[in-house]
């Protein structure tokens, strides 16, 4: 299936939206999932609908997963296959498998925010920020050098006498 | 009379139309909703129900409570349209409900994506209130329910994307005249590479009819609440500075000047309006408003009917479905009766 907004990529998500009062559905390339502002953590490791999770066990031995959890009885190749984990518990009891995910997907990060019960945490330095400084002031600078060049573009227009299209 | 949150002034609503904080929390002792039985829908439903009613009074009466199996397609849609759900969350109505207060700041989906995910909307720019405003309610319904949580990776989800606080801020801004100079999709990509998305709404494609869109903090693990939402706030502002700078400079042409003053008069006399004609004469007359460009309206009154007039909302107020033609003209009966004590300078 192509992406139907670029009309150009395969499509590797789907996307569900109201349009005109009705529910509607979109299939779109991982490119346009970003663009639109529908990409999460793992649209940039998908390769087509379907499991994300599953990848990274692509080259791990395919033996048939016999463990289930015990308190929603999913197996870890359910937890794969749907990118969706069964229980609470199915933390627990696929830790050896779904930390090392957890950890690819976020780095060594580990939860600093509210513990339940508690009061919120106060702010700390963290990661986000520098990023955030770095990206806004290259957007920033880029933002100026539009300007002039759109100022340029005007003047020079201008003494064109215009373009054609927008007479009448 | 019941003011819904949109119908309110925020600070800085020139711009900054709404901030919403979304919480997802599950119970240890149920299944995540994939994998959950009717019956585990069920007692997931009365325990959530039980616990609201067990809030101070204050807020737990108004609470009201949608079973979707139940709902005709045209109330589901208007949930989403009032922005009350997501869009998937009423793709699949069996076993969910939606619980959502009067003014239609607080809603609780339950058994969607996971057992709970509870959001809080202020108007205006005001994250801070909206995240105290949730924490409280998670706090107070976390005594009764016990939400499942681990000290090294946080609340537990049944996505392994929103591990860590749970917690989703949003900003809902309004972008007119960035979108006209063409630099939304740059803002975009820049917001994504930081872990913000920007997604425009009431009308899913790139470049919104309305230039209404939602910036949202997608990073939950390894930071915490407040720093969230600070970060967001802090790119949120810088936003709304450039898109004030823009309105700035566009609204000293006389091009825009003409297209503001054509879609008032549209707005104002038209007799019958598509939803999406209206979604750009509101762009341009609510820039211009912002801008004091015209006067005579507020932006909140211009955003009640931009909640009003969505096509489900309509079919939902009228009690019945409507053809597009009789949708098209109370569109344009309603809007221009709300515009009608209003003048040019
Ligand atoms: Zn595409
Ligand atoms: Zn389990």
């Amino acid at each position: 299936m192509i992406c139907q907004s670029c009309g150009e990529h395969p499509a590797t998500t789907k996307v569900k939206t109201i349009v005109n009062g009705r529910l509607t559905e979109y299939a779109l390339c991982a490119t346009c999932a970003r663009r639109l502002g529908y990409a999460t953590l793992l649209t940039g490791l998908d390769r087509g609908f379907g499991s994300v999770l599953s990848e990274f066990f692509s080259d791990e031995n395919a033996e048939p997963e016999e463990e289930c959890c015990p308190w929603c009885g999913a197996s870890f190749e359910d937890i794969a296959r749907t990118d969706k984990v069964g229980c609470a518990h199915c933390y627990e009891v696929f830790a050896d498998r779904l930390l090392p995910i957890i950890q690819r997907l976020y780095g060594s990060d580990i939860h600093c925010g509210k513990m339940p019960g508690e009061n919120l945490p106060q702010p700390q330095p963290q990661s986000q920020m520098v990023l955030m400084q770095e990206v806004l002031h290259q957007a920033v600078e880029q933002e100026k050098h539009e300007r002039s060049t759109r100022l340029l573009q005007e003047s020079l227009r201008r003494l064109g006498g215009g373009s054609s299209n927008d007479e009448s | 009379m019941n003011h819904k949150w949109y119908e309110t002034k925020g600070p800085e609503n020139d711009v900054i139309l709404g901030a919403r904080v979304c919480m997802i929390r599950n119970m240890t002792d149920l299944p995540f909703p994939a994998r959950m039985s009717h019956p585990d829908m069920e007692r997931s439903r009365t325990r959530v129900e039980e616990a609201l009613r067990r809030l101070s009074p204050a807020i737990s009466d108004d609470f009201f409570c949608a079973d979707l199996e139940q709902c005709e397609e045209s109330t589901a849609v208007s949930f989403v349209e009032r922005q009350l759900c997501t869009p998937d969350f009423i793709a699949n109505p069996t076993g969910r409900s939606l619980f959502y207060t009067a003014d239609e700041s607080i809603s609780i989906m339950v058994n969607g994506s996971d057992h709970l995910r509870l959001q809080l909307v202020e108007p205006g720019c005001q994250l801070d209130t909206a995240l105290n405003a949730a924490d409280n309610l998670d706090t107070m319904l976390d005594r009764s329910l016990r939400f499942a949580f681990h000290k090294d990776i946080g609340y537990l989800t049944q996505s392994l994307t929103d591990l860590g606080t749970g917690m989703v801020p949003t900003l809902q801004i309004h972008l007119p005249a960035l979108q006209q100079g063409g630099a939304v999709e740059r803002l975009s990509s820049d917001a994504a590479q930081l872990g913000f998305s920007l997604r425009g709404i009431f009308d899913g494609a790139v470049e919104p009819a309305g230039a209404v869109y939602e910036l949202t903090n997608r990073i939950t693990l390894g930071i915490s609440e407040k720093n969230a939402v600070e970060n967001l706030k802090s790119i949120g502002a810088q936003f709304a500075e450039r898109e004030r700078r823009a309105r700035t400079e566009l609204l000293g042409t006389i091009e825009a000047q003409d297209a503001v003053s054509r879609s008032l008069a549209l707005l104002e006399s038209a007799r019958m309006l598509e939803f999406s004609e209206f979604l750009k004469l509101y762009a341009n007359v609510r820039m211009g408003l912002c801008s004091g460009f015209i006067t005579g309206l507020s932006p909140e009154q211009l955003d009640g009917l931009l909640y009003a007039v969505q096509p489900a909302t309509m079919a939902l107020r009228a009690g019945k479905p409507l053809t597009p033609q009789q949708r098209q003209t109370r569109r344009a009966q309603l809007v221009s009766s709300v515009l009608a004590p209003m003048h040019q300078p």
